[in-house]
C-alpha cells in the first residue's frame, strides 16, 4: 500500500468511542515484546491466512459503522483471513493501513504478530483489539448506529441531504470537502484541486445540463474526456515533456527527436494527451489507429505525403486557410501495428527518420512504462466532479475503490459509473455504501488481470487458495497460459509433495496418471485442431493434479524443466542424426541403432587409446577417417554417451595435452567427408565446371575402378577381388595425410539433373 | 581400421551364414528378371540392410555398392524448407523419410514420383527398373503411406519399392499387399555364436571362447550387431579372453542407466523417488534413448523381478502406457506416470505382504 493512503479519513461523526460501547481493548502497553525475526520469504508466503476459517462468526457489519476508523492488522487471525478482515473493515467504512502511525485507531492482532507493529503501537498509544473484540466493535457499533438512524433519521444522513445541492452548484461538493477535513487534508491532494482551475469547473458543467438532451446519447467517457491539458489527471511531468519536445518544433525541424513514444496501460490517458497538447500548440491532428490498415504501402499512401511537406501543403489549399497551420500525426496503438500489417513498423521507422511534422506514437506496452497510472487521490477529484454532474453521491472511500478495482482506468470508471446509473433508475435514493458493496462484490466490474505462471501455480497448490476458489475459477486460471500450464503444473507436482503429508498415500500417483492423460488431450488439440478441448484440458491438466496434490506451500516452484530437455533432445537427434548420415556409407543402421549398438563401442574405441596410449592418435584418427567421422562427431560421441556414475566418463580421462594435440594433428590433415551440404555455397550451378579437374585430381585408378564396376555386372568375382585390391592399399595411404580435400567432391552429373553439389563418398577410397 | 562389424558384414547372398533358405528364395527372385515391391521385417541386428544390399547387388552387380550421399531439399506446402539425406547408386536410391517427421508425406510424393517418371537411362542397367528402398517404413505417417499406394502400383514398370522396418504393425493393409513379405528372423544363440567364432575370430586370427560368445550372443538379445560390437568392445578392454570375462562383458550405457531407474522404483515408492526418477528419464531421453526403449526395457526389469502374483498386472499395465506413450505428445509425462503406476502396484503388494 503506498504509504500516502495511511492518512486518515478523520470525518469523525458523532460516536461513541470503543469504549463506550464495551468493546474489550488492550492497552499497548501491556504487550509483550516481540522479537524482530528475519525475514523469511516462504514464511510470509503462507501467511494471513485463517488459521480456522469458519470458527467464528463474522457480522455483516453496518455500512459507515467504522467511519472514520483507521486499523492495522498483525498477525494471523483466527477466524478469518487478514484480507477478509481487511475487506470487512473497508465495508463498515473503516480504513485499513499496513503500518501503526499516530492517527492509527486501533491495532488489531492476531497469533505471531510483527515487532514493528508492535513497538510502534506503544510508541503512539495505539489502542490495540484482538480478534473478538474487533468482531464485538462491529456488531455494536452497527448496532449503535441502527438505534441512531432509528431515532434520529433526519440527522443521521446529513450527507445526501448536503450533497443534493451539490449538482447545482459544482464548486460546493469541494469548497465542502475541504471544509470538511481541513486538517487532514494530504498537501498533494490540496495541489490537485488548486490545479483544477476555475475556469474548467465554470465552464464544463454548463455543458451537461445546456446540451441535457444531446448528452443523453453521448457516452460519458466522451462527454467527460478532458479539454484542455489541464483537466488531465496525473502525470504532469510527462505531458509538459511533450509539449516542451511539440514546442521545439520550428519550421519543421525539430531540435530534439523526430517522434515521441507514448506508452502506459490503457484508459490513463496518452491518446487524449496527445490531442490536447497537439491542439493547445496549434497543430492539425491526423490520427492513425489500429482500425486503419496500417501496412507498408498504406503508410507511405498517407504518411510520406504529409511528412515530407511543410506549409506549402496549406499554402496550396485554400485562399482563406490560415497559412501557419501546422500539421502531427498521431500514431494510435502502435502495439497493434503487427500481423495483418506487414512493413508497417519499418515503413513508420524510416517515415520518422524523414519526417517534418510533428510524429506521436502511442503503445500500450513497453518494457518500462513511462506513463504511470494516476493514483487515487489524482483520479478522486476528477471522478467527484463527473460524479456530482451527473448527480451521484458517490464518497471518497468508494471512489478509491473503484481506482483500485480498475487499476485506476480512468475510461473505466466512468463507464462503471454511467452504467450503474441506468442500472439503478433512481440514483439518488441509493445509499451511497450499495456501491461499495456492488463494486467489489460482484465480480463484473473487476479488470482482467493476467497472472504470471507462479502465481497461477500457486493458486492452484496452495491448499486454501485452492478450496476458496470457484470451479470455473480454476479452470480460468489454466487459460492465464494454457501451453505453460501444464508444464508448469508436471514441474511443480512433486516438488510441492514433499514434505507436505498427503491425505492419500498415492495421491501423487493419481496426479502424474492425470497430467499424462491431459498430455492426450493436449495431442488431440494439436493433431485435429479441436480447439474445444481447452477447458476439458484444464480440468485434467491442472484442476485434476492440482486437487491431489494440494497443501501448504513449501518450497519454490521451478520453471518447467520440458522445455529446456525437449530443445536439448531435438539437439542431441540432431548430432546423432549427423554422426548417422556421416558414417552411412559404411554402416547400415538408422538412428536407434547407432545410438544403442554403434555409440558405446565407437566411444570406448575412440578414446580409450587416447587415454592408455598418447601414441595412438593416429590410430584413432585414422578409424575417424575410416567412418568419414568429423571432429565434431567425436565430441558428440561423449555428448551422447551416458557414463554408468560421475567420473568414468573417459573424455575427462584424456590428458589436455593428447587431447590438444589430437586436435591439432586432426586440423593439419585433410579428411574424407562422406557428403557436402547442398546448402554449402561450394557449387550450386558449377558442378559440371569444377568436375573436370577434379577428376585430374583423384587418381587416374579412379577412373578405371569406375569403369570396371559399371561394367562389372558379368564378373563380380573379379570385382570382388578388385574391391579387396581397393581397401587394402587405402590403408597403406590413409597413412599420408590426404592431399586435398577436393578430391573426396568430385561432382557427378546428377540423374534428375538438378546439378545440386554431391561429394563423391566413395572418391577418396582409391585416392593415393 | 573399420570396426568389424563392418569390416566382416558379408555383401553376397552366398556369404550370409545363417537363414540361408531365404537367401536362396532371394537369390531366385533376384535372377528371375522380375522383381515384386519387398518388405523386409523383423527385428533390429537380424540382418535386413544387409540382405536387402546383397540382393541389390545380386540383381543390379556390384555398382550398386558405389554409393553417395545426397542431400536433397523439399518445400513443404506451408512454404517450409526441408533437407533429406538420400544414398543413391546408379541403381538405387535409399531414403529414410522418418528423418522429416510429419513432412515425410512431402518426400515421398516429390521424390519417388520424381525416380518413378523417369526410365532408367544408363544402357549398362540389367534391369527396366530402379530401386528406392525405404527405411524405417514404420514410421511412415499414414498419409505418407497412403501416397505411396497408388505410386506402387502406376509406375511400376519403372520402379520397385523395397520398404524395411521392424514390425508390419504400423505398415497399412493396402501397402502390404503390394509387397512381398519377407521375415528375417533374428538369429538364434547358435548362429551367432558361429558367426563370431566362425567369421569374426577367424579372420581377425583371435581366439574367442564359446561360453563367451554365447554369453555374448544372449546379453545382446540376439541382435547380431550389437553381439559383434559387444566382442570388439570387449576385445579392446581385454585380450586374450578368459574364461570368467563373462561378467565383465559391458552392458551398453543406456542399458545400465534404465536398470539404475528400474532398481530406484524397487527401493522406494515417494514422491521424492519419483522426482529423481524423472531427472534420470530426462537425462535418457536427451541422450537420444527412444521412450519406448525405456518403458520396454523397465517393464521386463520389473516383471522379472516382482513376484509371480504381479507380473500379469505388471504386463497389463506396461501394455497400457505403451499405447498411451504412442498416442501422445510428451514421452516423459507418460513415462514417469508409468513409473508411478508402478510404484502404487508394488507398494500396494508390499503393505499386504507387511499386514499378513
Amino acid at each position: 500500500m503506498p504509504p500516502k493512503r495511511k492518512a486518515k479519513d478523520s470525518t469523525d461523526p458523532p460516536r461513541k468511542s470503543a469504549e463506550e460501547l464495551g468493546v474489550n481493548v488492550i492497552d499497548p502497553n501491556s504487550l509483550p515484546d516481540v522479537e524482530k525475526k528475519s525475514f523469511n520469504f516462504m514464511a510470509i508466503k503462507g501467511k494471513g491466512e485463517a488459521a480456522n476459517p469458519g470458527s467464528k462468526e463474522i457480522p455483516e457489519g453496518k455500512p459507515d459503522c467504522l467511519l472514520g476508523l483507521t486499523f492495522v492488522i498483525t498477525g494471523e487471525l483466527e477466524g478469518i483471513s487478514r484480507g477478509e478482515a481487511g475487506d470487512l473493515i473497508k465495508r463498515c467504512g473503516g480504513r485499513v493501513t499496513s503500518a501503526v502511525s499516530g492517527k492509527t485507531s486501533f491495532l488489531v492482532l492476531g497469533e505471531d504478530p510483527g515487532s514493528s507493529k508492535i513497538s510502534a503501537a506503544k510508541k503512539h498509544g495505539t489502542k490495540v483489539l484482538n480478534e473478538d473484540a474487533l468482531i464485538d466493535l462491529i456488531r455494536k457499533s452497527s448496532a449503535a448506529l441502527g438505534d441512531a438512524a432509528a431515532i434520529e433519521t433526519p440527522d443521521a444522513k446529513p450527507e445526501p441531504v448536503a450533497k443534493r445541492p451539490r449538482a447545482k452548484s459544482p464548486e460546493a461538493p469541494i469548497k465542502r470537502e475541504v471544509k470538511e477535513t481541513p486538517s487532514t487534508e494530504m498537501p498533494s491532494r490540496k495541489k490537485i484541486k488548486s490545479e483544477l482551475p476555475p475556469k474548467a469547473i465554470e465552464k464544463s458543467p454548463q455543458t451537461p445540463i445546456s446540451k441535457e438532451a444531446a448528452a443523453i446519447s453521448e457516452l460519458w467517457t466522451d462527454k467527460y474526456k478532458p479539454k484542455s491539458i489541464k483537466e488531465i489527471c496525473g502525470n504532469k511531468s510527462g505531458i509538459e515533456k511533450i509539449k516542451i519536445w511539440l514546442e521545439s518544433w520550428i519550421n519543421g525541424r525539430p531540435n530534439d527527436k523526430n517522434a515521441v513514444l507514448i506508452s502506459g496501460p490503457p484508459g490513463i490517458g496518452k491518446t487524449t494527451t496527445a490531442h490536447l497538447v497537439a491542439k493547445s500548440l496549434g497543430y492539425d491532428v491526423l490520427e492513425l489507429n489500429a482500425s486503419d490498415t496500417r501496412n507498408k504501402s498504406s503508410i507511405e499512401r498517407s504518411l510520406r505525403d504529409l511528412t515530407g511537406n511543410t506549409s506549402i501543403a496549406s499554402f496550396l489549399k485554400s485562399e482563406s486557410a490560415p497559412l501557419n497551420k501546422k500539421t502531427a500525426v498521431i500514431m494510435d496503438e502502435v502495439d497493434g501495428m503487427s500481423g495483418g500489417d506487414r512493413g508497417g513498423t519499418m515503413e513508420l521507422i524510416q517515415v520518422i527518420k524523414k519526417t517534418k511534422v510533428p510524429i506521436i506514437c502511442i503503445c500500450n506496452d513497453r518494457l518500462s512504462t513511462k506513463v504511470r497510472s494516476p493514483s487515487a487521490l489524482q483520479v478522486r477529484s476528477r471522478i467527484m466532479t463527473i460524479a456530482c454532474r451527473e448527480n451521484i453521491d458517490l464518497k471518497p472511500n468508494v471512489i478509491e475503490q473503484l481506482v483500485e478495482a480498475t487499476q485506476a482506468d480512468i475510461r473505466q470508471i466512468i463507464t462503471l459509473l454511467s452504467v450503474s446509473k441506468y442500472y439503478k433508475n433512481n440514483v439518488d435514493c441509493i445509499p451511497n455504501t450499495k456501491y461499495a458493496l456492488y463494486f467489489s462484490s460482484s465480480g463484473f466490474n473487476k479488470k482482467e488481470i493476467t497472472h504470471g505462471p507462479f502465481d497461477v501455480i500457486g493458486k492452484y497448490l496452495n491448499m486454501s487458495n485452492f478450496n476458496s476458489q470457484k470451479f470455473y475459477e480454476k479452470v480460468d486460471l489454466y487459460f492465464n497460459d494454457f501451453s505453460l500450464m501444464p508444464l508448469m503444473m508436471q514441474a511443480s507436482t512433486n516438488i510441492h509433495l514433499i514434505g507436505n503429508i498427503p491425505k492419500d498415500q498415492l495421491s501423487y500417483i493419481k496426479a502424474a496418471d492425470d497430467i499424462a492423460s491431459g498430455d492426450l488431450i493436449d495431442k488431440a488439440i494439436h493433431r485435429s485442431q479441436q480447439w474445444s478441448l481447452l477447458p476439458s484440458h484444464a480440468v485434467i491438466s491442472c484442476v485434476g493434479p492440482a486437487y491431489h496434490v494440494r497443501g501448504r506451500h513449501n518450497g519454490m516452484y521451478t520453471f518447467p524443466a520440458w522445455l529446456g530437455k525437449n530443445s536439448k533432445t531435438a539437439k542431441s537427434f540432431r548430432m546423432l542424426s549427423e554422426l548417422q548420415m556421416h558414417s552411412r556409407l559404411f554402416t547400415s543402421c538408422d538412428k536407434n541403432e547407432m545410438r544403442q549398438s554403434y555409440l558405446p563401442t565407437f566411444y570406448k574405441t575412440l578414446h580409450k587409446p587416447l587415454i592408455d596410449d598418447p601414441d595412438s592418435i593416429g590410430d584413432v584418427i585414422r578409424t575417424m577417417d575410416d567412418y568419414c567421422l568429423s571432429r565434431e562427431d567425436w565430441d558428440t560421441l561423449s555428448e551422447l554417451y551416458i557414463p554408468p556414475n560421475k567420473g568414468a566418463d573417459l573424455k575427462s580421462q584424456i590428458s589436455t595435452k593428447v587431447k590438444s594435440t589430437f586436435t591439432q594433428m586432426y586440423n593439419k590433415a585433410s579428411h574424407p567427408i562422406s557428403y557436402i551440404k547442398s546448402s554449402a555455397p561450394v557449387k550450386a550451378d558449377s558442378g559440371a565446371s569444377q568436375a573436370v579437374p577434379d577428376f585430374d585430381g583423384i587418381a587416374a585408378e579412379d577412373d578405371s575402378v569406375e569403369a570396371e564396376d559399371s561394367s562389372g555386372k558379368d564378373g563380380e568375382e573379379d570385382d570382388d577381388i578388385s574391391k579387396d585390391s581397393m581397401i587394402k592399399p587405402k590403408k597403406a595411404a590413409a597413412k599420408k595425410p590426404r592431399t586435398s580435400k577436393s578430391s573426396s567432391t568430385r561432382g557427378r552429373g546428377s540423374k534428375n539433373g538438378t546439378g545440386r553439389g554431391r561429394g563423391g563418398g566413395r572418391g577418396k577410397k582409391t585416392a593415393s | 581400421m573399420s570396426l568389424w562389424v563392418d569390416k566382416y558384414r558379408p555383401t553376397s547372398l552366398d556369404q550370409m551364414t545363417y537363414h540361408k533358405d531365404i537367401s536362396s528364395h532371394l537369390k531366385n527372385l533376384s535372377n528371375s528378371g522380375d522383381l515384386p515391391h519387398l518388405l523386409f521385417y523383423g527385428p533390429s541386428g537380424a540382418g535386413k540392410k544387409t540382405r536387402i544390399t546383397a540382393t541389390l547387388r545380386e540383381i543390379f552387380g556390384p555398382g550398386v555398392e558405389k554409393i553417395k550421399i545426397d542431400q536433397r531439399q523439399f518445400q513443404t506446402p506451408s512454404n517450409r524448407k526441408i533437407d533429406i539425406n538420400t544414398i543413391s547408386s546408379s541403381y538405387h536410391i535409399e531414403i529414410n523419410p522418418s528423418d522429416v517427421g510429419i513432412y515425410d508425406r512431402v518426400v515421398i510424393q516429390d521424390l519417388i514420383k520424381e525416380a518413378a517418371q523417369t526410365q532408367q537411362l544408363s544402357s549398362k542397367a540389367t534391369r527396366k527398373f530402379k530401386v528406392i528402398v525405404i527405411h524405417e517404413a514404420d514410421s511412415l505417417s499414414k498419409d505418407a503411406q497412403h501416397a505411396l499406394r497408388r505410386t506402387m502400383e502406376k509406375y511400376v514398370n519403372n520402379l520397385r519399392v523395397i520398404l524395411c522396418c521392424n514390425s508390419t504393425g504400423k505398415i497399412i493393409g493396402p501397402v502390404q499387399s503390394r509387397c512381398l513379405l519377407v521375415r528375417i528372423p533374428a538369429p538364434s544363440v547358435q548362429d551367432i555364436v558361429d558367426g563370431l567364432c566362425g567369421v569374426v575370430a577367424k579372420k581377425e586370427k583371435i581366439t574367442v571362447p564359446t561360453e563367451l560368445a554365447t554369453h555374448i550372443a544372449v546379453t545382446s538379445k540376439r541382435n547380431m550387431r550389437r553381439a559383434v560390437l559387444m566382442l570388439e568392445s570387449s576385445y579392446v578392454q581385454q585380450y586374450p579372453f578368459t574364461a570368467d570375462q563373462n561378467s565383465s562383458i559391458p552392458l551398453p550405457d543406456w542399458e545400465i542407466a534404465i536398470i539404475k531407474i528400474a532398481k530406484l522404483a524397487l527401493e522406494d515408492q515417494s514422491p521424492q523417488q519419483l522426482l529423481k526418477i524423472r531427472g534420470l528419464i530426462y537425462e535418457l531421453l536427451s541422450h537420444c534413448i527412444p521412450a519406448q526403449t525405456i518403458l520396454k526395457h523397465l517393464a521386463f526389469y520389473w516383471i522379472k523381478s516382482v513376484d509371480n502374483e504381479l507380473k500379469t498386472e505388471m504386463a497389463v499395465c506396461a501394455a497400457t502406457y505403451e499405447h498411451r506413450l504412442q498416442i501422445g505428445q510428451k514421452a516423459i509425462f507418460h513415462l514417469e506416470a508409468y513409473v508411478a503406476k508402478f510404484m502404487s502396484i508394488y507398494k500396494r503388494f508390499l503393505l499386504d505382504i507387511s499386514s499378513i
